[in-house]
């Protein structure tokens, strides 16, 4: 039977060419362009040669409004064959997130794998993997680099660990966080917008789910007290004589 | 190598141009695209929106990130002939599955077969990024032209069957027209000797003989201009006819050539052994009716692709200037570097300014064809018909005087392969002479010229409220000089052919001096950073053209004196 894969995508800001505060005048956080997730987005990618390749269905699930660029749709104009969005009014802290996600992947019907991005965009915390395998009740496997086989009931991962890769695998359903090194010219780099897709799909409509649809009661366990900049570093060159070992150890001693 | 993310993106003026430049209100009315019911859109806003985003992604994104990371070794590995196979270098069979992945291979096939229907305007667009990317890919994304003359003049049946495929990318095209013989006269194409197209009694067509110099001559469906008529009834041009044939043992690959430029296009020799063949439209219109069409088209495409080569090299050559430094600062500070650079920047907007004011005439006397509109045909097309030789000759020069001065720009670095300006240079070199060198171009611009065609052209110009858009007295300095043009082409005109010939290239110039003149000022109208390429272009448009006047106005045929010391 054709595998049914599952992707979490998510809309996040843009923080490649951040330069100064991230907080503005006012205290606020400064408005940053968007981009989609790029874990997320290699993450779509590896679902999607699953099914260049094999035949499966491709579904993708995202938290919040469509924003400056619209996550869901660009999972369509690639080939994804089902979009939902989950909707939920107010902030949203990391466990309402996982389980308004979890509600939702469960609520797409059977499934084989649940494939995210390993997860900078969420708190900086990385828990959402974690979170959504706990709540699915599947196996999770982190950091995965390649999915190198999907047949029967396993799943079987390439994982860059310090020092080296580890191959690994899993019954399905399981859950795995992709964190994916490209290389030049790379065969997993994500791919662009098909152009018919892209006309056909415009206007096609989006099921939205709120929290009541789900169940899910998303009111915040965490509450912000504040958001505080980090003070700026300091930089300050200085020259040191390359000959002088107690001079280079002092100045590695300071950089750290 | 400078990075991007995306081509579309982060270009200006290409997008200024697409957003304010171009009228996609008249184009979309008169094509009929917008409202209809097969149209994906509702109104023109849409379907602007919808045109300027694709040309970010997938083409923008496509052609920075993946096209131009392999544009060095493309050429570096170029394309080989093995036991009778061309063989492409790996990074060019990616590109292609990049192409056809993206669906971007049928841009301007209608989509009742499969493509997508877009205008030339686009399709210009598009041939530009992918060229800026790397210029020798454009030779095959512009084989897209080969699609567009099967949907023109070919029978239903012939569309039907290879339309769908050539859309979705999974065969690709050639047009094979040129043999050692016939190079610029195509009208000389053989019989006996090099090709010959036969009819048995159930009325199929055969052809056998040679054709040279076939870019992408390994492709599947192969568009053959070949001699069918009696040379003896019909000689010339007059007896060729356009034939359709598919790839096949028949057609052998001979050899390819080993070229300057361009690497990653084979360029073939192909052998007809009697190769099956369908005729495409009527006998004895191959050359006057769809050979002509053809070239109209490939040498619009040319102009995109030179307009993508100059807008790489300006870029590689403007980065190189900031980051350079000599005699302790960067060497864009120094006049001499800053004055080239300033001129390849005008040279290069004034290019595209071009390219899309003649794919807007294409793209409307198509439309106008289309639909019946008789007086509108006639007009857009006379418009299309001068503007299309002026736009290749012109965008092709430009982008090898901008490749040479990147280089310049380099210093002894742009001599090296380690940078990709020469690369760029070579691969311009071809610009300025296949689908009809520059002088062919001149020749075809300078009788329409001399008709009179520029005329209609010029009239929207003249129409506009200068003083109200803060343009007074630059408009008024360049309609001065249109009694300049006008005074030369009736001078010309007056002395006769051979006159003309002579001096055909000053009036083009001339005349391309003046026009674009105008279309720089309109952008300027728009947008004010427009206003110094209008200044800094007129600053030298201005002069050039009182002297190419008084050259053309002084009746001298010095230059047909044969200039030899022994005699």
């Amino acid at each position: 039977m054709a595998k049914h894969i599952i992707v979490v995508v998510r809309e996040v800001w843009d923080t490649r060419d951040i330069i100064g505060d991230a907080l503005g005048a006012d205290g606020a956080l400064r408005a940053l362009p968007r981009r989609f997730e790029p874990e997320d987005l290699n993450s779509l990618e590896q679902a999607l040669q699953i099914k260049d390749r094999d035949g499966c269905k491709v579904s993708v699930v995202s938290l919040a409004p469509a924003g400056d660029l619209d996550v869901l749709r660009e999972c369509l104009y690639r080939g994804a064959d089902e979009a939902v969005r989950v909707v939920a009014q107010g902030a949203v802290d990391s466990a309402a997130t996982a389980a308004l996600l979890a509600a939702a992947i469960r609520r797409l019907g059977e499934h084989d794998l649940v494939l995210l991005g390993v997860g900078v965009p969420d708190g900086e915390n990385s828990l959402l993997a974690g979170e959504l395998a706990g709540r699915l009740g599947h196996g999770q496997i982190t950091y995965v680099d390649s999915i190198t086989e999907l047949s029967g009931d396993q799943v079987a991962c390439r994982r860059e660990i310090e020092m080296g890769s580890e191959f690994i695998s899993a019954p399905l359903p399981a859950v795995l966080a992709l964190g994916v090194y490209l290389l030049k010219d790379d065969p997993r780099t994500p791919r662009a917008a098909k152009a018919m897709l892209k006309l056909k799909l415009k206007k096609a409509p989006i099921a939205e789910w709120t929290a009541t649809d789900l169940g899910v009661d998303p009111a915040p366990r965490v509450r912000v007290a504040a958001l505080r900049a980090l003070p700026q570093r300091q930089v300050e060159t200085r020259d040191v004589d390359p000959g002088n070992e107690a001079a280079l150890k002092a100045m590695l001693q300071d950089i750290r | 190598m400078i990075t991007s993310e995306n081509f579309y993106h982060d270009n200006p003026d290409l997008r200024f141009v697409m957003e304010q430049m171009i009228d996609w209100q008249t184009l979309f009315s008169l094509r009929g695209d917008v409202g209809r019911p097969d149209s994906p859109f509702d109104s023109v806003d849409e379907a602007k929106e919808a045109n300027l985003d694709m040309l970010a992604d997938p083409i923008g994104a496509i052609s920075a990130q993946r096209i131009a990371p392999r544009a060095e070794e493309v050429d570096h590995l170029g394309c080989r002939l093995e036991n009778g196979a061309v063989r492409f270098p790996d990074a060019l069979q990616r590109n292609l599955d990049d192409l056809r992945d993206a669906q971007l291979t049928g841009l301007t096939v209608d989509p009742a077969y499969g493509g997508i229907g877009f205008t030339k305007t686009f399709y210009s667009a598009a041939t530009e990024l992918v060229s800026r990317a790397d210029a020798s890919l454009m030779n095959f994304f512009g084989l897209q032209g080969i699609a567009d003359t099967l949907q023109m003049f070919a029978s239903e049946e012939i569309k039907a069957e290879m339309l769908p495929p050539m859309a979705s990318g999974e065969l690709s095209g050639a047009m094979v027209l040129t043999e050692a013989d016939a190079g610029s006269d195509l009208g000389s194409v053989r019989t006996r000797s090099t090709l010959e197209a036969e009819q048995d009694p159930e009325g199929a067509w055969t052809i056998s003989g040679a054709k040279r110099f076939i870019t992408n001559g390994c492709g599947d469906v192969l568009l053959v201009l070949a001699r069918s008529e009696d040379p003896a009834k019909y000689g010339g041009g007059r007896g060729l006819s356009f034939f359709l044939v598919t790839k096949s043992e028949r057609v052998q690959v001979r050899r390819i050539e080993e070229k300057l430029g361009i690497h990653g296009s084979p360029t073939c020799e192909l052998y007809f052994d009697k190769a099956p063949a369908r005729l495409i439209g009527r006998r004895g219109h191959g050359l006057t009716r769809y050979t002509a069409w053809l070239m109209a088209a490939a040498r619009l495409g040319v102009a995109g692709q030179s307009v993508g080569i100059s807008e790489a090299a300006l870029r590689e050559a403007e980065a190189y200037a900031d980051e350079r430094e000599q005699f302790g600062k960067p060497i864009r500070s120094m006049p001499a570097v800053a004055s080239m650079l300033a001129e390849m920047r005008v040279a290069t907007e004034a290019s595209r300014a071009l390219l899309y004011a003649t794919s807007a005439y294409v793209d409307l006397q198509e439309a106008a064809e289309k639909f019946g509109m008789k007086e509108e045909e006639k007009r857009f097309a006379r418009g299309a018909d001068l503007l299309t030789p002026l736009v290749k000759y012109y965008t092709s020069e430009v982008c090898n005087r901008v490749a040479s001065d990147a280089i310049q720009v380099h210093g002894g670095n742009g001599f090296m392969k380690d940078y990709p300006v020469e690369r760029l240079f070579r691969d311009a070199r071809i610009t300025t002479i296949y689908e009809g060198t520059s002088q062919i171009q001149i020749d075809w611009a300078v009788i329409r010229l001399v008709r009179g065609d520029m005329a209609a052209i010029l009239t929207p110009f003249g129409e506009l409220d200068w003083a109200a858009l803060g343009l007074a007295e630059e408009a008024a300095a360049l309609s001065a000089t249109r009694a300049l043009l006008d005074e030369a082409t009736a001078f010309v005109k007056e002395k006769g052919a051979q006159y003309r010939d002579l001096m055909a290239r000053r009036l083009v110039d001339l005349a391309l001096d003046h026009y674009l003149g105008w279309l720089l000022l309109h952008q300027a109208s728009k947008w004010d950073y427009k206003r110094k390429v209008a200044a800094r272009f007129m600053a030298d448009a201005l002069p050039r053209m009182r002297m190419l006047h008084e050259v053309v106005m002084s009746g001298r045929a010095l230059e047909l004196e044969q200039l030899d010391p022994k005699a």
